[in-house]
């Protein structure tokens, strides 16, 4: 035996008990790592499925775009989610947009007031195009401003008191007081339509407007407590009945206690205040009602039979007060509220508004931050494959050094 | 060399499988680190529940006033609903080391609430009945102060009614209702005006089998809050309940 392989062998046991603390020291680091992980990344105080109302879930809740008590949200009122999962806000107290990630981050902040030189600007509805640009309800100002993303002013068009926009191909509908405006990507008027009243087909006050894939124009009729749904070129389709009737649908629906997806909850009384209005992956109408505190959903191609009903009067984490603007993420399958008397943006989900089952799970589970993990993970698989192939090298090594060693002799 | 190295690990099964496992493992620590960086979890971050939230404001508030009682009660509360344990333990521990500038019942009534948490009740209770001589103390204190410029009032006495709560719940938790009751007659002559704490009287009593002081607890809760739902719903069980008698 060589010099070398003498030696080797006398240093191999205190060698290894050296490794041996190592790697427990190692294994304690990583517990505490982990430690760190679960209970840094569990929020304090999050609400577990039993504190939570009967079928909502919640996934976060966003209180403002800083740690400080100066940075929280006044009045978050609309919400919008851009294609990228980004979450918009617009705060009618802060007279700003703010924008974060799907993680809650914060990215970005708007400050809308230099943008006019009059009053408060308060802004309301928000949507964000597919190219970016943002289109916010400059409410006070009478303005649909039109942003960059990153808040560059493009172009303000006058409409008169601006609650909610929506976008579709070539289109931007705006709802006001006196009912929905229809406008081209240009700026121009072409149709107005649901004058201010009670009748059927008028609207008064719509805070909440959608268009689907069929092209149907689905508004929220605010204070006629309905939701209608038009023709893009203003003919009435449907109507529920008003709220606060006891149910029932206008023509031929039935009562929301009938309905079979219906949640104990959803006994009898209709919408009280239906205001922000989006549409969920599998084409349900969702809105929220602030004077219900709960976000409601309804089956358009029932005309507008209530099929569930979500939430509860409170202040805790997964609790509304007075939610108005609501938006939907397909990606992810989940719904961004805006509370406003809470002062926060919860994001939620509720049964039936995507795809089920294990694999969508999984793919909404890879849409946070997780990817992170990927450099370091493929440095751990790189070190198993390097185990894993220095197990047949050993043999070679062994002949090479026996070689080297008698060339040592030598 | 290089090629000396892999032959002695190989030599050594054990030393080499070490390498690679303390290797491993680092790369599992390296991925919780990063994660933990990247997801801005050790930074100041904003809140993400009311409670958090909460914390955050009082944390903020005890930092400006760490002598008064009602603040770092009000902190320690927070940290004891967000089970904090030993944080709120080392607040209430550098108040009562300093010289306090308010009156100390609030503070001692979060002792009891923290030992009932983490300690034993019967110590908690003892601590609560300290807490409640200290508010009569105070409120008499505070009587005379008030009578002396010519003012007859009696002032309130929250800490009073806060230890009276937390007494009844600990009472109520160890399955004594007589006394929980009791208890909240106190804190409801102290402050008549409780809706919650008429129908969680109304509950105990109902539980010990008193329909008719239940009822009218929550008939007179519901004088306050008309629609007041667990008043409603107390109600409905106690008709209930006699209704089938």
């Amino acid at each position: 035996m060589s010099n070398a392989r003498q030696q080797e062998h006398h240093h191999g046991p205190s060698m290894r008990t050296g490794l041996i603390a190592i790697l427990a020291i190692l294994v304690l680091l990583l517990g505490a790592v982990g430690y760190f992980v679960f209970t840094l990344l569990e929020p304090v105080g999050a609400p577990s499925s039993q504190d939570l109302p009967e079928g909502l879930s919640w996934v976060r809740s966003i209180y403002g775009y800083g740690a400080g008590e100066d940075q929280r949200f006044i009045a978050p009122a609309h919400v919008d989610i851009a294609d990228d999962g980004t979450i918009w806000v617009s705060d009618t107290q802060m007279n700003a947009v703010m924008s974060f990630s799907p993680d809650g981050t914060p990215r970005s902040r708007i400050d809308l007031q230099p943008l006019v030189t009059e009053g408060q600007l308060s802004p309301k509805g928000i949507e964000v195009g597919a190219d970016g640009r943002l289109y916010i309800c400059a409410n006070n100002a009478a303005r649909l401003l039109i942003l960059s993303a990153d808040g560059e002013l493009l172009e303000a068009w006058e409409i008169d008191n601006p609650l909610d926009v929506t976008l579709s191909g070539d289109r931007v509908f705006v709802t006001s007081p006196a009912g929905v405006t229809v406008f081209s990507r240009e700026g121009e008027v072409v149709g107005t339509w649901g004058g201010r009243g009670k009748a059927e087909d008028q609207l008064d006050v719509p805070q909440g407007i959608v268009v689907g894939d069929d092209d149907v124009v689905y508004v929220a009729d605010t204070l006629n407590a309905r939701v209608k749904a038009f023709t893009q070129e203003g003919q009435l389709l449907w109507a529920t009945a008003p709220g606060m009737s006891g149910g029932g649908n206008v023509p031929g629906g039935a009562s929301a206690g009938e309905s079979e997806e219906s949640t104990p909850a959803q006994s009898g009384t209709g919408m009280q205040l239906p205001a922000g209005l989006c549409m969920d992956a599998n084409g349900r109408l969702v809105l929220a009602d602030p004077f219900g505190f709960e976000v409601v959903v309804l089956d358009p191609t029932k005309q507008g039979e209530i099929v569930g009903r979500y939430g509860e009067f409170g202040s805790a984490d997964g609790y509304f007060a007075y939610p108005l603007g609501m938006a939907y993420d397909a990606e992810r399958d989940w719904f961004a509220v805006a509370d406003v008397a809470n002062a926060r943006v919860q994001i939620i989900r509720i049964g039936g508004s995507g795809d089920a089952g294990l694999i969508p799970a999984a793919r909404r589970a890879a849409t946070g931050p997780i990817w992170i993990c990927c450099m370091p993970l493929g440095l751990l698989l790189l070190i198993l494959f390097a185990a894993l192939a220095s197990k047949k090298r050993p043999r070679d090594g062994v002949l090479q050094v026996d070689g080297d060693s008698a060339d040592e002799d030598d | 060399m290089a090629v000396r190295s892999t032959a002695s690990t190989g030599a050594d099964p054990w030393v080499r499988w070490l390498t690679f496992a303390i290797l491993a493992v680092l790369a599992m620590v390296l991925t919780g680190i990063v994660y933990l960086l990247y997801t801005g979890a050790m930074a100041d971050r904003m809140p993400r529940t009311i409670v958090e939230m909460q914390l955050k404001d009082r944390e903020q508030e005890y930092q400006a006033a760490p002598g008064d009682a009602e603040v770092v009660a009000a902190y320690a509360r927070s940290l004891i609903e967000a089970e904090r344990y030993s944080r709120a333990r080392s607040v209430i521990a550098a108040f009562e080391s300093i010289e306090s500038t308010s009156p100390d019942a609030p503070v001692i009534v979060e002792k009891a609430r923290l030992e009932s948490k983490t300690g034993s009740a019967e110590e908690a209770l003892k601590i609560l009945d300290e807490a409640i001589a200290s508010a009569e103390a105070q409120r008499d204190a505070k009587e005379k102060e008030l009578q002396a410029k010519g003012i007859f009032v009696r002032p309130p006495a929250p800490a009073l009614v806060d230890a009276a709560l937390l007494k009844s719940e600990i009472l109520s938790e160890r399955g004594d209702p007589t006394a929980a009751i009791e208890v909240l007659t106190a804190a409801l002559e102290e402050n008549p005006t409780m809706a919650d704490v008429l129908v969680w009287r109304g509950d105990l009593y109902a539980s010990t089998g008193d329909t008719a002081s239940a009822r009218a607890d929550y008939e007179r809760a519901l004088t306050m809050i008309p629609d007041y739902g667990p008043a409603l719903s107390g109600l409905q069980d106690v008709q209930t309940e006699g209704s089938n008698e």
